[in-house]
């Protein structure tokens, strides 16, 4: 399953109906949505070439790329941050139940601070763009260290025995037994806050004014131009679509083990 | 060191799992170059055991000396990493050594083929073999290592017979070329016939030693039919 087009080059039937589906389904959207416009107006819900023709405009003045340059340091910085804190701390509390015990009320507090909060405590301690990036930072290094100890704490304690009994080095415990055993486990936290930080960013940019698509979507709120806005939450959309179809199909399909529980589902 | 020089001696061991006492008062020397077998009921604590004697524990009281440098197990689920080849749970087993990537690689691959793992299927995952398979795999790591003592925890469970005999007698091969000891625990009085130099049943929990047959004298087909009987009989008496 999964694989589009067959060795004789033909493409397959369940690759075809699902893009049948998947095409009608996009083409409900824009129906909605253009009879939305037919019915609210422009102000309210403008029309899907107005917007198209609006957003093509932005991608021509450049205005579009530089903003995304921006949100795309913003969130990829703060979550590269906050996978280095949360993987480590997270193994570490995995391994050692007292530090576990230490942290989970400083987790716990991060993770209950509406993220709306921390930008403004951001702004007023760091100010412009690094106020962005600590709050994605914070509002995501939970999720990563929540997953990473649990995951540490999940690893089936036969297999570290067997290594044990190998005398297995701290190097080949890590690379062999809870490095891949970790991957898998703390996936599904990669994949939601990579979606989460750039939103979180855009958020962010748009109380703080750093630039980025926050402060476009600002501006177009300013200027009460809807279209432009509507034009940028299409531009986060493909981003994120983007993010899923290429960087974490990879990723998915290279944590993929042949044979294991689920595989198949996955490669589907 | 010589022939009778003890390699694992277990000296007066109890063991408990908090307030339940598991062993109680075991004396055991497993000479080199011989192959004792543990026996009992289900439960009794033969895997607490094998475990003890891989350092996998401590006793409560009591010793557990081993002489051995290198120690293999085959543990009684084959415990391969999901996420690595059989190939490369094989040569996981190395990486305590200092030996190259190519090195590990090669032999691994030569000790897959001793216990006849299928060439073709080197590269596949733990998920995609037959549990006989997983079991061969689980042996050639724990040979790998050329172990001075092997410890092996119901081997030939799930394997054909053809190739448990074929996995039998490249074992007593290595015993007797290596110098190798094994301590096996199994259920079936013919395997332990078959291999055993010393055949130890140990009672209920907490478990004792409640007969210790030398079967090192054994040769004939007669005798060996003899030994099987007699501890089929040990162990009938066992669950009485």
């Amino acid at each position: 399953m999964g694989v589009g087009v067959s060795a004789s080059g033909r493409i397959s039937g369940p690759f075809l109906k699902r893009s049948l589906f998947f095409v009608a389904g996009v083409a409900l959207i824009i129906l909605l949505w253009e009879l939305g416009h037919r019915r609210y107006g422009d102000l309210v819900l403008p029309g899907v070439a107005e917007t198209f023709a609006t957003l093509g405009q932005m991608i021509k003045s450049g205005e579009v790329g530089e903003a995304l340059v921006q949100t795309a340091f913003n969130a990829i910085t703060g979550w590269f941050f906050s996978v280095g804190l949360g993987v480590v701390l997270g193994g570490i509390a995995g391994l050692w139940d007292d530090f576990r015990f230490m942290v989970r009320p400083v987790s716990v507090m991060l993770l209950g601070v509406p993220a709306i909060a921390w930008v403004v405590l951001a702004l007023l301690w760091f100010g412009g763009r690094w106020a962005v990036v600590f709050t994605v930072v914070v509002a995501t290094a939970p999720i990563i260290f929540a997953s990473a100890a649990q995951g540490v704490r999940s690893l089936d304690n036969d297999l570290a025995h067997m290594a044990r009994l190998f005398r297995a080095p701290t190097g080949s415990m890590i690379v062999d037994i809870y490095g891949p055993h970790m991957l898998h486990h703390i996936y599904p936290a990669l994949a939601t806050t990579l979606a989460m930080s750039w939103k979180v960013s855009i958020m962010a940019e748009l109380l703080s004014g750093s630039g980025g698509i926050g402060d476009g979507i600002a501006a177009a709120r300013a200027r009460v131009d809807t279209a432009q806005m509507i034009a940028w939450i299409l531009v986060v959309i493909f981003i994120l679509l983007l993010l899923d179809q290429v960087l974490l199909r990879l990723v998915r399909q290279w944590l993929i083990v042949p044979g294991a529980k689920g595989a198949d589902n996955e490669q589907a | 060191m010589n022939r009778h020089d003890p390699c694992l001696q277990f000296d007066n061991v109890r063991f408990s799992y908090g307030q339940r006492l598991i062993l109680d008062g075991i004396d055991l020397d497993c000479q080199r170059q011989s192959v004792s077998v543990l026996m009992g009921l289900s439960g009794c604590g033969k895997t607490t055991m094998l475990s003890l004697a891989a350092g996998l524990g401590d006793p409560l009281s009591g010793r557990v000396a081993r002489t051995a440098k290198r120690v293999g197990m085959m543990f009684q689920d084959p415990l391969l990493l999901p996420w690595r080849s059989a190939l490369e749970n094989v040569a996981f087993a190395l990486k305590a050594l200092a030996v190259s990537r190519k090195e590990r690689d090669e032999r691994a691959r030569a000790i897959l083929d001793a216990v006849g793992f299928p060439c073709d299927q080197q590269h596949a995952y733990p998920g995609q073999l037959s549990g006989g398979l997983r079991q061969r795999v689980s042996l050639a790591r724990a040979l790998v290592i050329d172990p001075d003592l092997l410890l092996l925890d119901e081997p030939f469970r799930a394997l054909d017979i053809g190739l448990v005999r074929s996995m039998q007698g490249l074992l007593l091969d290595l015993v007797e070329k290596t110098g190798m000891s094994i301590l096996m625990v199994t259920h079936d009085a013919s395997d332990a016939a078959r291999m055993a130099d010393k055949v130890v049943l140990l009672s209920a929990k907490p478990a004792r030693i409640d007969v210790c047959l030398d079967c090192s004298k054994k040769g004939r087909r007669s005798d060996e039919m003899a030994l099987i009987e007699e501890i089929e009989a040990h162990l009938m008496a066992l669950e009485v």
